[in-house]
Order: C-alpha cells, then sequence, then structure tokens
C-alpha cells in the first residue's frame, strides 16, 4: 500500500479519532477530497465507536432533509403559475 | 415550475407563515424571469434560483420579522443527540437508526425546531441539511466566507439537535437526562400527555 507522506496540512496527531472528529461534517456534507475522505474511511473501518457517531450524524441528516420539506401545496402553485403567465403575456405585448 | 416545491418549502421555514411564503416564492420566480437573459447557461438553475430567493428575503423579509436574536442560541454541546441516542441503532425490532429518527421527530417538530433558529443559522441549515447545497454554494448565495458557512452550520445543527431532543424529552419518548446509570428508557409511547 502506498502511503501519502505528503500531507501538509493535516499533521499526524497521536489522536486519530480526535482528527476524524474534526472531519465530521466535511465528511456528512460530502466536502472532503477524496484523499482525507479515504483516510477517514479507514479510520472508520478501525474504529467501532467513530463509526457509530458518523454513521448517526449522516441518518440524523437524511431525517432532517426527509422531515424537513413541504410541498408547494396546489392552490400555491396554480397561483404562481397565473402570476408567471401574466408577467410574460405583459412582456410580449411590450 | 420544476423547482417550487423546494423553493416553496425553504421560503415557509425562512419566513414561517404560509402567506409571507407565498409572496417570497412569486417575488423569487418574477425575479428569475425578468433576469433571465443575466443566468448563464451550463451553471445550475436551481442554485440561482436559491440566490434570489435567499436574497429576496434577507432584503424583504427579514426586516419584519419578530426572530430570535443571534445572542438567543445557547451554545450546545458537540454530538448532542449522538450522546443521548447513538445506542437506539439495529437494537430495536431490527429497525434502522433512520427509522427510529424518523419515528422520533415529526414534521411539526422538525419544522418547531428549524424555524426556532436564529436567521443567520436557520438560513444555512436549511440550504444544506434540507436541500443539500454545497458549502461553496451556500458562501455565494449568502456572501459569506466557507468558513463562516461551516460554523454556522456547526452551532446551527448543535442548536437544532438540542431542540430535537426537547421534542423528544416532551413527548416522553427519550430520557430528559443522560445519566448513563439510569434504566434505558423505552421508546414505547406513552398515552399520558406531558405538555406543562
Amino acid at each position: 500500500m502506498t502511503d501519502h507522506t505528503h500531507d501538509h496540512q493535516h499533521p499526524t496527531s497521536d489522536n486519530p479519532c480526535r482528527d476524524a472528529l474534526d472531519g465530521l461534517y466535511r465528511y456528512v456534507d460530502g466536502e472532503m477530497t477524496d484523499e482525507d475522505k479515504s483516510r477517514l474511511d479507514q479510520h472508520l473501518r478501525d474504529c467501532v465507536g467513530c463509526e457509530k457517531v458518523f454513521d448517526f450524524e449522516v441518518q440524523v441528516k437524511q431525517v432532517i432533509a426527509k422531515r424537513g420539506r413541504v410541498r408547494c401545496p396546489d392552490e400555491v402553485r396554480a397561483r404562481l403559475v397565473e402570476v408567471v403567465q401574466r408577467f410574460s403575456i405583459e412582456q410580449a405585448e411590450r | 415550475m420544476e423547482f417550487a416545491d423546494s423553493l416553496y418549502s425553504t421560503a415557509l421555514r425562512m419566513t414561517r407563515n404560509p402567506a409571507d411564503a407565498e409572496d417570497l416564492l412569486q417575488e423569487t420566480m418574477l425575479k428569475g424571469y425578468r433576469a433571465y437573459d443575466r443566468f448563464e447557461s451550463g451553471t445550475n438553475l436551481r442554485a440561482w434560483l436559491f440566490r434570489i430567493l435567499t436574497n429576496t428575503y434577507i432584503n424583504s423579509y427579514r426586516a419584519k420579522q419578530r426572530r430570535p436574536d443571534e445572542s438567543d442560541l445557547a451554545d450546545v454541546e458537540d454530538l448532542f443527540l449522538y450522546r443521548r441516542l447513538g445506542g437506539l441503532e439495529g437494537a430495536r425490532r431490527g429497525r434502522s437508526a433512520e427509522e427510529e429518527l424518523m419515528d422520533l421527530f415529526t414534521e411539526g417538530e422538525v419544522a418547531d425546531s428549524l424555524e426556532a433558529l436564529p436567521d443567520n443559522f436557520r438560513v444555512p441549515v436549511l440550504l444544506a441539511d434540507v436541500e443539500g447545497f454545497a458549502y461553496k454554494e451556500i458562501a455565494e448565495m449568502l456572501d459569506i466566507p466557507i468558513g463562516t458557512v461551516m460554523s454556522r452550520l456547526h452551532r446551527g445543527r448543535k442548536a437544532l439537535q438540542k431542540s430535537l431532543h426537547t421534542f423528544g424529552v416532551e413527548r416522553r419518548l427519550v430520557d430528559p437526562d443522560p445519566d448513563p446509570d439510569a434504566p434505558s428508557g423505552d421508546l414505547a409511547t406513552t398515552t399520558g400527555s406531558s405538555t406543562p
């Protein structure tokens, strides 16, 4: 396995779990570089404690997304279409 | 009207009331149509409309909102929910943590918890957690640095988790206190109401 030792922004720390948790939100939000992500995935395979935390936070985000969404009511959508159509007609008449 | 659902959903959580949300949605779409010649094709139309929505909200609606102040946002410990509910997963009836959490937090509770956040935190949380935008997109919409987006998400999410936990405690679905020695609380719903 190739060891990537050029990680200038990630000095090796004596606390890998703390390092992992520092990246929790960037991981959950899909904002990590491939290199950081594979390093973190490796840690999660080795550390059940961190894996549980990360899985939990991923689930929480998914539940917030599902529960936080509302549909646009039909009557609101109908009035929106009307407003936009009226605008288009006014534009065309100019 | 491809994005009507997600724009309306966000508008409702921003303004906290259906009439204002509808006005904001209409204003956003009209501005979008008027400025459409300035939209660069090939870029993300949804993100562009959300930028208009966010700016319109901040400039026109925020001023008239009675809103919780930033200083009202309590400092909450990291991993607030995990420390209290982290043992849920798979333990009960072979269900996933997501199923347990879906049972635990109703639509109304998530809505109330989101709406209780001060604007500065609520808007980034809505854009990231509910709408799934990237940090960079949120930074552009709000015209703030990515680092600020991240720190607001961090604080906002912790406050959101605390608020959700409070609802669970009120419905007696979870233990009020994270005492590790206390007998583990059963998720079974109690029939009595615990609303003070």
